[in-house]
């Protein structure tokens, strides 16, 4: 492996080193972490040529590395022709190895652990991390966070105060006693001690298990109401904040009898150990209960900036679908709150790194994984620093923990090449797509034209979701909007004619009459909310739901206000 | 510039002015005259109570208030741009300029910040006070990560011995990184106030108490004294450093990661900068801005560097040299500077002032590309004239230093104050020196001061020797005379971020303080 | 870990900083025409 730089701070990119690349990461100071960060940015072919060879070098003893013979293999081109391109399927049966404690099967070494993920069909994948992974995603988390702070400091302030909504970290194991957790239980244990002491949620909130979501959230509320110093809002998945927000409307009572006596609503139902432990830090606060009641009387409902006066920070996801739910939220919030990208990622790993404030795109963690994208409709893969500004490519990755040249079947776009470095963002999953006879769309294509519809109209759309109609050849498009009602079949007929302007096959499908008009579906109010709360699984919380913006069922007739179909059919 | 003119055609001063038929520089110069503070006072007046539109177009956002005279300081409204402006050149580009020169040495801790926020609340619902006062204002929610001075001290509610407060949380931490001020004689006479009480603050760092004698409001106390702990161990540190003694540079010794002062510390601030050196050391110096409330005007790009850069872009620069004829309106623009020469300033900003002179005259000193770089030379009404003579303060301070070279006294401040007592006047210089000097020798310096003044202002000379001026004369203050008056001007609720040096002495209270204070011995 | 968000604080200043000087060259290159 050739001597790459000379440069003293970075001789890990050196490739002669006892430790992998995520080892000697985990052990700079946070300073020197940055410092790397910023000349990973600026190095990005380099870089991955390195971290390729380091995953190979820490899975050429196992299974599938002797298999594909990785001590062999010098460049990346070799890497490619030798390693197809692969899905989750096609590790199946190593993983039910790993599960039963096998070693050396994917990487060198066990599993540290697992992440179960809910998958398309609702039947939980297991994805394998090894130790260098977990790594990887703690280095990650690092240095998201460090990055954030920068950009809202103020939040720092001795007396200010998070509230982070996070997931329980479950605790299963598998037959072979590897333990099984969640994605985002990981990042709460990763938190530094000073970050702990600021938060809202007592440690024994933020850690129970066997909490049902109604006595969580009641509890959360509780909790938030009660501090005045809320700076920021910390939760992967707004729409779940947004709910507390109208849940605390509704149980406002009972939520200002509670802090005004340092109690817990006995229609809450917690168990008796966790009661008494938050009991014990829920001192009574009439004077802030008093504060709330004033608040309350003078603006007719909890105002946000009057409770709240310092709450000047979100962090959570912004990208793909994402994007309504935040734009939903930013109306009930004060203008001035900063939206940070917490980051995409998936349980696979950690993949990009946010730098801007109220931009969801980020740089690739390019020292933790082997990026490859695919260009839609073709073979051959690009590395990262061949990417294109505004381009959109299919996300193909190499792991520490096992997956090789692994297909994410998601979409991401290039926001911006910076120093040769691409700043992505998630768009959705490739499977989202329309897809009708010989019509192929896909769903951020259809989106997009949607929102160019709403801008036209001075409408604001809160949730869509699309069906297509097999049976009778149509689009259907499921909306819930914001406030105003919609001229129904002016924008109806606006969408159609814009669609067809803009996709040829659709014209020519609807030309031909082989398909039937597009239809619009208005929703009630709270439709979205509510198909969160039903969508939730067993054990988990609306931040960990993820809700399809591809349906193949109409829904229920009692929710829907308006059906709007072209006016002669 | 001619964009500006086009945006505030509609405002009331616009119009009278036909703004919308002006298209040249030259139809500029004809239709709009030469204004002061004066031109704009009733308009000020109907701004503050709310109106818009009158001389400006651009959105007001602050009102700088001049150290004019005490009883009425002058209201200089600052628009959003120029806010902007000051707030980029006064931190990003300053910061970005120190961080090139430095590299490494600047470890980017924390600062010590002497510049406070004491605002007045205007009927139109903004703020009056001073400019750097305006930016600290605008980052006050990350003061505490960058600086050491408790929020108490910096919006300080009433007045207070701040000098105390500000170095017991600097000196507290020891990675201390930078001081930044507005005026070098804040920071000069911060370092003097340790010089001389360093043993108590000291002890307060060791025990975690507030000295009793202090005077701070009860209420800071408390507050103060709940976020102290006992350090003994720096305490210890500190005592051992002081011990040693101030004469080799003490800054260094306290604070190893010190790396520079941001300040304005040239032209008449000159003297407070040499002291500061006896502190610094090597420890280098970034000189800020060359800027008034009205606009800010030109700024260092370099460490050490007293030439200031015009900034192109912040207004619309006239120059008229100095030697021109009282009676021509002639002015030159930019590319028309010749250097070594100099000009008085004329400025036409986005915040409603068109062709304003702020009687400030400036030396082009040098070129950077196509913008000159100028510095302060003296201001046009803080010159003394008892016959016809206009002696500038660049004179005064030519004169006053070559004194001290002669006499071999270090000077810690001048003034001159034109006595027409008798007659004929005369020219007084007072005169503060770190050491008490002998008056045995009066008529010597006599001599001296007077030489200096000739030769600086050759006017002089001759009308003395013409009967028509008296032999200059010079008398010296007390001891902490300066600092003294400083003090005074703080207590009557003048911010330190205002307090300019006094060079002339042209008012009664001026005149009854310093000559209640000289010294008699 | 917290102790050196100071110091990034600073650094995103001084990075702005850089970016305005660079600005600024480019301005004192064409005084002048920009003044008027």
């Amino acid at each position: 492996m050739e001597r790459i730089f000379a440069q003293k701070d970075f001789n890990i990119l050196n490739g002669e080193n006892e430790k992998s690349i995520p080892e000697i990461l985990k052990e700079m100071p946070p300073q020197q972490l940055i410092k790397f960060f910023h000349f990973m940015k600026k190095n990005p072919e380099v870089t991955q040529k390195v971290v390729l060879q380091d995953i190979l070098k820490h899975a050429e003893k196992s299974e599938f590395g002797k298999a594909m013979g990785f001590s062999e293999m010098k460049t990346i081109a070799e890497f490619q022709k030798k390693v197809p391109i692969s899905q989750y399927c096609d590790y199946e049966s190593s993983i039910d190895d790993l599960k039963m404690g096998a070693s050396d099967v994917l990487f060198e070494g066990k599993t540290a652990s697992f992440i179960a993920t809910s998958g398309s069909s609702g039947i939980p994948k297991l994805i394998p991390e090894s130790k260098n992974g977990e790594l990887v995603k703690a280095i990650v988390s690092e240095i998201r966070t460090l990055l954030l702070l920068s950009l809202a400091p103020e939040i720092l302030a001795p007396d200010k105060k998070i509230l982070a909504i996070t997931n329980p970290n479950e605790y299963d194991k598998t037959q072979g006693n590897i333990p099984i957790g969640s994605a985002s239980g990981q990042a709460a244990k990763d938190m530094p001690g000073e970050m702990q002491k600021k938060m809202v949620l007592p440690i024994e909130l933020m850690g129970a298990k066997n909490l049902s979501n109604e006595a969580t959230d009641y509890l959360t509320i509780l909790f938030t109401l009660k501090e005045k110093q809320l700076a920021a809002v910390v939760c992967s998945n707004i729409a779940h904040f947004n709910i507390l927000l109208n849940k605390m409307n509704t149980f406002k009572d009972d939520l200002l009898e509670d802090i005004n006596c340092g109690q817990i609503s006995s229609t809450v139902l917690i168990p008796d150990g966790l009661r008494e432990s938050l009991n014990h830090r829920l001192k009574p606060d009439p004077q802030r209960a008093q504060e709330l009641r004033e608040i309350f009387e003078k603006h007719h409902q909890l105002d946000i900036p009057s409770i709240w006066p310092n709450f000047s920070v979100v962090s959570c996801w912004m990208s793909a679908s994402a994007q309504r739910i935040v734009k939903d939220i930013k109306m009930r919030l004060p203008e001035w709150v900063k939206f940070l990208e917490w980051g995409y990622g998936a349980s696979e790993g950690k993949f990009n790194i946010p730098t801007k404030p109220n931009d969801p795109a980020g740089f690739l963690a390019l020292f933790g994984y082997f990026f490859e994208f695919l260009p839609q409709g073709n073979e051959n893969t690009l590395q990262a620093h061949e990417l294109k500004q505004g381009e959109y490519y299919e996300l193909i990755i190499t792991s520490y923990s096992g997956l090789y040249r692994y297909n994410m079947k998601d979409i991401v776009y290039v926001e911006e090449m910076e120093d040769q470095s691409p700043r992505i963002v998630f768009i959705s999953k490739s499977s989202e797509r329309l897809q009708l006879d010989n019509l192929e769309l896909m769903a951020y294509e259809m989106d997009a034209v949607i929102q160019k519809i709403t801008e036209e109209q001075n409408e604001e759309i809160r949730f869509v979701q699309m069906l297509t109609d097999k049976k009778e050849k149509k689009l259907v498009f499921i909306i819930e909007l914001l406030s105003r009602e919609i001229s129904g079949e002016l924008f109806r007929t606006a969408l159609e004619n814009r669609l067809r302007s803009e996709n040829s096959v659709y014209q020519e499908n609807r030309r031909l009459k082989q398909f039937a008009p597009l239809e619009i579906i208005i929703m009630k109010q709270g439709y979205r909310d509510s198909l969160f709360t039903r969508s939730i699984m067993a054990g988990k919380n609306v931040n960990q739901t993820k809700l399809k913006i591809m349906v193949d069922n109409y829904p229920e007739k009692e929710n829907i206000i308006n059906w709007i179909k072209e006016e002669n059919s | 510039m001619l964009d500006l003119i086009t945006k505030n055609a509609s405002t009331e001063y616009g119009k009278k002015y036909h703004f919308d038929e002006i298209t040249t520089i030259e139809e500029y110069k004809k239709n709009v005259p030469f204004s002061i503070y004066d031109d704009y006072a009733s308009y000020i007046e109907r701004m503050i109570e709310g109106e818009k539109g009158l001389i400006t177009n651009d959105p007001i956002i602050h009102y700088a208030l001049t150290s004019g005279s005490v009883d009425n300081p002058k209201k200089i409204p600052v628009s959003a741009d120029t806010v902007k402006l000051y707030s980029e050149y006064g931190s990003q580009f300053s910061f970005a300029v120190i961080s090139r020169a430095l590299g490494k040495k600047w470890k980017k801790g924390r600062g010590l910040n002497l510049m406070e926020v004491k605002f007045e609340n205007l009927p139109n619902g903004l703020f009056a006070g001073s400019i750097s006062g305006r930016g600290v204002y605008s980052i006050k929610n990350l003061l505490f990560l960058m600086f050491t001075s408790p929020k108490e001290v910096v919006f300080p509610a009433e007045i207070m011995e701040s000098k105390y407060v500000h170095l017991r949380f600097a000196l507290m931490d020891k990675s201390l990184s930078f001081i930044v001020s507005a005026f070098m004689t804040g920071v000069s006479d911060l370092m003097k106030y340790l010089e001389m009480n360093w043993e108590m603050i000291v002890d307060d760092i060791e025990h975690g108490t507030i000295n009793p004698e202090i005077k701070i409001p009860e209420d800071v106390r408390a507050q103060l004294l709940a976020r102290i702990k006992p350090d003994p161990k720096r305490a210890a540190e500190l005592r051992a450093e002081f011990k040693k003694g101030f004469s080799n540079p003490i800054i260094k010794r306290i604070w190893p990661e010190f790396a520079f002062v941001h300040a304005i510390g040239s032209g008449g601030f000159s003297v407070y900068t040499d002291k500061m050196r006896h502190y610094l050391g090597d420890i280098p110096i970034y000189f800020s801005v060359y800027a008034a409330s009205e606009s800010i005007m030109a700024i260092c790009n370099g460490m050490e560097s007293q030439e200031f850069v015009l900034i192109p872009d912040s207004a619309f620069y006239e120059f008229i040299p100095v030697d021109q004829d009282e009676e021509s309106n002639e002015t030159l623009t930019l590319d028309q500077l010749e250097t070594g020469k100099d000009y008085e300033i004329v400025i036409t900003n986005t915040s409603g002032f068109y062709r304003y002179r702020i009687k400030d005259v400036v030396r082009v000193v040098g070129w950077y590309q196509k913008c000159p770089k100028i510095q302060f030379v003296y201001r046009l009404n803080q010159m003394v004239s008892i016959a016809g003579e206009k002696t500038t303060e660049e004179c005064i301070s030519w004169s006053v230093r070559e004194f001290a070279k002669e006499v071999k006294c270090e000077l810690v401040d001048y003034s001159v104050y034109a006595d027409t007592i008798v007659s004929p006047g005369r020219y007084v210089i007072i005169m503060e020196t770190e050491k008490h000097i002998a008056k045995d020798k009066h008529d010597e310096y006599r001599k001296i001061i007077g030489e200096k003044l000739n030769i600086a202002n050759p006017s002089i000379g001759s009308k003395i020797k013409g009967g028509v001026l008296s032999p200059s004369d010079i008398t010296f203050v007390q001891e902490e005379t300066y600092a003294l008056y400083r003090d005074l001007m703080i207590m009557r609720g003048i911010s330190g971020n205002q307090l300019k040096p006094v060079r002339v002495i042209d008012t009664l209270v001026k005149e009854n303080f310093f000559f209640a204070l000289v010294d008699k011995e | 870990m917290i102790k050196i968000i100071p110091k990034l604080v600073y650094s995103l200043n001084v990075k702005k900083g850089y970016q305005k000087i660079k600005i600024f060259d480019e301005l004192t290159k064409n005084a002048p025409e920009i003044n008027k």
